[in-house]
């Protein structure tokens, strides 16, 4: 299937609603804008990226899908229903799970427990029910340290069950704020893994990255943001292409429609 | 130094932790400094004087319901707009809420106490001879002893006091996976008024008086000793709680009669050096006391 | 900032006061004592403003030091002749010497910021909740001692037969003396130091800031002029009794800067200002009075209630106080030339 390098990518396949739909978003901190009319779509089923640089605007998307960021403008939307001005924890239970930047494993509660907060979002109607993961086979490491402190485990096993604790609440989409922050390369690719092996069991990943190589070869399509706009989409065929991405990064394009 | 101030030393202690577990729930889910966690103390005093003729059971049920009540209404229509504030700031928040509530029973009862008498009996003497104890010493120890086991119980093993312990380690972490902040702050609001009037019960028993500084009074020293041992967690709070009172307890019976006024000073003097060398809490672990200290 | 626009700033906090002092010139000598006791209100709470809002710190202490300047200035003006009768127990050179009313509030500032800058060694390493709880134990301790230390004061009896020098003119100087050296330091290196490392103490180290030393400096003065706020009041009055400088006082001090706006000079003002003039009148209507049209009676108690939830809304609705904690600056319609 050959695309466009540099011009915006269909949104979704077909006429589905998409999972998660970001019009128009403008956000500010104190007056300063942060996100300048960002749109963005997610389909069910893909995974999409968000790449930038520092201050671009990444972590403020995903706070603001959450609800912890108030809009100035624009519209977020969950297959096709605005959730905003909905409360934090309400939009957690309805199936948008989040994996914070930083991981924020509760350390004092044993991993059982985190899974246990987890599972206790879940929702129990049958609608958009993703799938019924086996968390024991995605992240083995996690039920051999059921009973452990959260805070003992390494940044790599936290990561997991921070995802592993998400996954347990049934989202329709899965969230992740910079996931391979502070890990180790390997470790990265082990991640990496587990996240092509939850796409596949059916799971919706919306993730911001800092690392763009690593984030354009995984996802069906990467946006670029930087200074709040988007500036651009790639795909796993321009992970290599230096420039492309550079241009991407650097250039002077405008917010646009991805 | 005798066993029997020993015994009263230690039976001062659990009543002071009984009041410091209701400061801490609120403080760890909340941050909120509840300098009005005594007026709970004191109306569930109050409520025991206006229901004095009714049967006893009926008399603790009553207290345990008003003290429950007042907490949600100061939770609901007050706390719940200093969510965020910092603790310094909600401190003289509370603390004005607890002056215009003193002010309140001030209007309602008079100035001068009310007596009380809920479970008299309980003021007799279980032991004579060289040490003397009174029943309400045992009932003190053990209650507040059922106490912490419960709570402890009630975090450790209830999806409720999970939620809350999650709340208390990082609230915004916790409502991001789907935590119902309302619903667990109310529940600590919940366990801090039926708290609130177990302690006003075992206090009425000794010294059955009720007067408007009741609560105030023994929240200020309990909450000195929260901070003392360490706010961030149940635990240290609480052994804070227990450590102030029993200190209190102890140095007055240690204390020289002519001196013995001076008891305050000693024990504030205490504080001062204990919040100096080690201001994250006596019993907490370094780890958090980074910027408590220039 | 030039030296112009300061003194802008620093006009309406001092035209409030002489305003309050000339209305207390032309009113009858009931309501006049009552005028005095407006100012001397505001001399206390601009002293606790040069400590809290400089610091940012909340010190639930600073009436100690009103109570200390009450206390020394008080036991130091009894003439010397009732002393010894009235006070048995004084240690001799306080049984034996008596000073003038001035006199004494010199004395009362050199101790107040003495013993605030000895307990401030301590007290001003600790930041945030430890801070206001250590602050706390100071006014306990205080109480405590002046309450039964018979060697220093009349123990539980209230201190009485003091002269009653501060009438409305000492008031109003001693008010605008507190506003002058209040606005002097926060525009000083040491109180612009202080404001700036409030946000980020850390950071603030990082840089080099001493902040515990601009933290003393900021208690001991205010220590200073809270005490001699409280050799004004025990002056006002002619009697003292510990009861007068310590919870209630704390509470309705604290009210009134937080109302105002703990962050400037002219909050602390006017926070002080609108609180004792509604603490006045409340407590008129306790003692039931005829306030224009209205015949007020109110309980017992009823002054605090509601001056707590004045307090308790601010806090909710405004946090930063009805001045927002800013200054604002006398606009002079007739621009200065080169301007």
């Amino acid at each position: 299937m050959a695309t466009e390098p540099t011009a915006a990518v269909a949104a979704a396949p077909g006429t589905a609603t998409p999972i998660l739909a970001i019009e128009d978003l403008e956000v500010r901190y104190a007056g300063v804008p942060a996100l300048r009319g960002l749109s963005l779509e997610v389909a069910r089923g893909e995974i999409v990226g968000l790449v930038g640089p520092n201050g671009a605007g990444k972590s403020t998307t995903m706070l603001t899908i959450m609800g912890v960021t108030s809009v100035a403008r624009g519209e977020v939307k969950v297959a096709g229903e605005s959730i905003l001005g909905r409360r934090t924890d309400a939009i957690a239970r309805s199936g948008v799970a989040l994996v914070p930047e930083g991981r924020h494993v509760f350390g004092e509660l044993t991993v059982a427990e985190n899974l246990r907060l987890g599972a206790m979002a879940a929702r129990h109607d049958d609608d958009h029910l993703e799938t019924d993961l086996e968390i024991g086979d995605l992240f083995p490491i996690l039920t051999e340290f059921r009973n452990r402190r959260a805070g003992a485990l390494s940044g790599g096993q936290q990561q997991q069950l921070a995802i592993a604790r998400a996954l347990l609440s049934r989202p329709r989409i899965l969230l992740l704020d910079e996931p391979s922050l502070g890990l180790a390369p390997s470790v990265v690719e082990d991640l990496w893994g587990s996240l092509r092996l939850i796409r596949e069991r059916g799971v919706t990943i919306f993730l911001v990255e800092q690392r763009a190589k690593i984030t354009i070869e995984l996802a069906d399509r990467t946006h670029i943001v930087a200074n709040g706009e988007l500036r651009g989409t790639l795909t796993p065929q321009d992970a290599n292409d230096l420039d492309r991405i550079t241009d991407a990064y650097f250039g002077a394009g405008g917010g646009g429609r991805a | 130094m005798s066993v029997q101030s020993l015994i009263d030393a230690v039976a001062s202690g659990s009543v002071y932790a009984l009041v410091a577990i209701g400061l801490a729930l609120i403080f760890g889910v909340m941050r909120l400094v509840n300098f009005a966690h005594g007026e709970l103390i004191t109306a569930a005093a109050y409520t025991l004087y206006v229901a004095r003729d009714l049967p006893v059971p009926l008399m603790i049920i009553l207290a345990m319901a008003v003290s429950v009540a007042l907490a949600w209404v100061m939770e609901r229509f007050v706390f719940r707009r200093l969510r965020g504030v910092n603790p310094e700031t909600t401190l003289i928040a509370t603390f004005a809420v607890a002056i215009a509530l003193e002010a309140v029973w001030v209007i309602a009862f008079g100035v001068r106490g009310k007596s009380v008498s809920a479970l008299p009996g309980l003021n007799h003497l279980a032991i004579h001879g060289s040490v003397t104890i009174r029943w309400i010493t045992f009932v003190e120890l053990a209650v507040g002893a059922a106490m912490l086991i419960g709570i402890l119980a009630f975090l450790n093993r209830t999806s409720i006091g999970l939620q809350m312990r999650a709340a208390a380690a990082d609230f915004r972490a916790a409502r991001l996976i789907g935590v119902r902040a309302d619903r667990v702050i109310s529940m600590a609001f919940v366990i801090s008024g039926v708290l609130a009037a177990a302690v006003a019960i075992l206090v009425t028993v000794s010294e059955p008086l009720v007067t408007p500084t009741l609560g105030l009074e023994i929240t200020i020293l309990a909450l000195v000793g929260i901070v003392v041992g360490g706010m961030n967690r149940l635990l240290t709070a609480t052994a804070g709680g227990f450590a102030i009172g029993f200190a209190n307890s102890l140095l007055g019976a240690v204390l020289p009669s002519s001196q013995r006024v001076f008891l305050p000073s000693a024990v504030f003097l205490l504080v001062i050096i204990v919040l100096l060398i080690r201001p994250g809490g006596l019993f907490a672990s370094s780890r958090h006391s980074a910027v408590d200290r220039v | 900032m030039t030296v112009a626009s300061r003194l802008r700033q620093l006009a309406p906090p001092l035209l409030l006061i002489i305003v309050i002092g000339l209305v207390g010139n032309i009113v009858s000598d009931s309501t006049q004592t009552e005028v005095i006791g407006v100012l001397v209100n505001m001399t206390i709470v601009i002293s606790l403003y040069v400590f809290i809002g400089n610091s940012g710190i909340i010190s639930f202490g600073q009436i100690s030091f009103v109570a200390i300047g009450a206390f020394a200035a008080g036991v130091m003006t009894i003439p010397s002749i009732v002393k010894p009768t009235l006070l048995p127990e004084l240690f001799p050179f306080i049984a034996d010497n008596s000073i003038t009313s001035f006199e004494s509030m010199i004395l009362a500032m050199i101790l107040g910021a003495i013993i605030a800058a000895v307990g401030g060694i301590a007290l001003m390493r600790l930041n945030g909740l430890a801070a206001g709880i250590a602050t706390f134990a100071l006014l306990q301790i205080v109480h405590n001692v002046l309450r039964y230390w018979e060697k220093i004061g009349p123990g539980a009896k209230s201190l009485a037969l003091i002269p009653e020098t501060t009438s409305l003119l000492p008031a109003t100087l001693g008010a605008l003396f507190a506003a002058v050296v209040a606005f002097g330091y926060q525009h000083s290196r040491s109180g612009r130091l202080l404001r700036a490392s409030r946000e980020d103490p850390i950071a603030a180290r990082a840089l080099g800031v001493n902040i515990h030393r601009h933290r003393l400096i900021a208690f001991s003065l205010s220590g200073a002029l809270a005490a001699l706020a409280g050799a004004l009041l025990v002056h006002q009055l002619g009697s003292i009794t510990t009861e007068q400088v310590y919870l209630q006082l704390t509470f309705i001090t604290l009210a009134m800067l937080v109302v105002g706006g703990s962050n400037s000079l002219w909050g602390a003002t006017v926070g002080g200002a609108l609180i004792s003039i509604l603490n006045v009148y409340l407590q008129k209507a306790e003692a039931g009075a005829s306030l224009g049209p209205l015949h007020l009676d109110f309980p017992n108690g009823m002054t605090l209630l509601i001056i707590g939830v004045v307090m308790t809304a601010i806090l909710v609705l405004r946090p930063q106080g009805l001045t927002g904690g800013r200054e604002i600056s006398l606009w002079l319609p007739r621009r200065k030339k080169g301007e």
